[in-house]
């Protein structure tokens, strides 16, 4: 019995120093195109379901009448249980445009 | 008889229950490997860019994961070799639920062939000898109602399993030698074990056996016929013998579709490591049988596929860029 307490116990506490070591883990909650005064700006809502660091969103613009795409990329450092909005500036010219997004972690 | 040598010598070798349980949970193993070595090589390439940003990010050798992934390839192999004939005892066991267990029996029996060698022998700690006839080389059946699974030959202290199927076993040996612990051994006093394998250490074999007939001749010419430790098997020992060895047939039979893997087992605990050195721990058992080794290899699959899955599903923080 007090053995298997003792390993019960070294097991919570390797947990609770894994959990206290874990990185984010990011999500999209929403993504929208902005017009700015010099092009576009893609924005993401990212929800962070883990812990502190730091995190990479991708976004890629589709022009919607000729499939032609735009990269870009932004990244953020996140707090535990944050929700964070990244804005990047897309130098794209006008245009139909959508917009998808991914977040990713770590940043490559 | 030591618990660590029980386990890792010869596990299943004292009742034809545990017998029987441990081909099954070999088979099974071998499936489990198969199984866990194909998950950790799809694990690691379907996320592999995920787990080389972390090694590099986290100063991790990247070639870790090439290790892993060789790692898991070759246990895979090792998996797959056995994993047919797993699947074999799978169908013998559904066979036996619907058509009956004397026809499985039957089945299997025939689906393992002919012999394909002389069969394992190994020596052991005394000379055997039959009350009936003193000094000569006896044999003993392993059969039972579905066929012979072939004969084991005792000359002295070398015994040999001569099989008529297949391939024999090095495992029956050592649970031979457990039997006759139990029937006559522990009765007139002595410890009846394996102490040389032929499938690992012929030559050690052969100068034991040497030795052991030069202290069986030497007695015999000196007419002190105790000189060489011995035990005597009477008819009825024999015939309790062949009974316990007719009822781990079907488990024979069983093994005999699986690899066989003999080797030695060594475990070191190094004190002080390389490149010093200066101490470290180990033991040695003559022989592994494949339930622990397969097993160990088994759960370090397991860790590791884990700790990849693990690392995916919750990275760990690493500096940002």
């Amino acid at each position: 019995m007090r053995r298997a307490l003792v390993i019960l116990a070294l097991v919570v506490a390797g947990a609770a120093a894994v959990r206290a070591c874990a990185g984010p883990r990011p999500s999209v909650a929403a993504s929208w195109l902005e017009s700015g005064p010099s092009g576009y700006v893609a924005a993401a809502r990212i929800r962070n379901a883990g812990g502190d660091g730091e995190i990479q969103v991708n976004f890629r613009l589709r022009e919607r009448a000729t499939g032609r795409t735009v990269p870009a990329q932004g990244t953020a450092e996140v707090h535990r249980g944050e929700e964070v909005e990244v804005r990047v500036p897309v130098p794209a010219p006008p245009g139909d445009w959508s917009l998808e997004a991914q977040s990713e972690y770590p940043p490559r | 008889m030591d618990p660590l040598k029980q386990l890792i010598e010869e596990p299943g070798a004292l009742t034809p229950r545990q017998y029987a349980r441990r081909a099954r949970q070999l088979a099974a193993l071998h499936l489990a490997l198969a199984f866990g070595a194909v998950t950790g090589e799809g694990v690691l390439f379907a996320r592999g860019k995920v787990l080389v940003t972390l090694a590099q990010r986290s100063n991790v050798e990247t070639l870790t994961l090439a290790f892993f992934a060789v790692f898991f390839a070759y246990v895979g192999l090792l998996g797959l070799r056995g994993a047919p004939g797993a699947l074999r005892v799978v169908r013998f066991a559904l066979l036996a639920r619907i058509r009956g267990r004397e026809a499985a029996e039957r089945a299997k029996h025939e689906a393992l062939g002919l012999p394909r060698g002389d069969g394992p022998i190994a020596a052991l700690s005394v000379v055997l000898e039959r009350q009936d006839s003193p000094a000569r080389p006896f044999e003993l059946a392993v059969q039972d109602a579905a066929g012979s699974m072939g004969r084991l030959r005792v000359d002295g202290a070398r015994v040999q399993h001569a099989p008529h199927r297949r391939d024999g076993s090095a495992n029956l040996l050592a649970y031979f030698a457990r039997q006759v612990d139990q029937v006559a051994g522990r009765r007139q006093g002595r410890d009846v074990d394996v102490v040389e394998w032929g499938t690992l250490d012929d030559e050690a074999t052969r100068r034991f056996l040497a030795l052991a007939e030069f202290g069986r001749n030497l007695g015999a010419a000196l007419g002190r016929d105790g000189l060489w430790p011995r035990v005597v098997l009477t008819a009825e020992d024999c015939a309790e013998l062949e009974r316990r060895l007719a009822a781990i047939c079907p488990a024979l039979r069983d093994e005999g579709f699986l690899p066989h893997w003999e080797y030695e087992a060594e475990h070191k605990l190094p004190i002080v490591p390389e490149p010093l050195g200066l101490a470290s721990l180990g033991r040695t058992e003559k022989r592994a049988d494949p339930l622990p080794s397969l097993t160990a290899l088994a759960l370090v699959v397991a860790l590791a596929t884990a700790l990849l899955a693990a690392l995916i599903l919750y990275p760990p923080w690493v500096p940002g860029k």
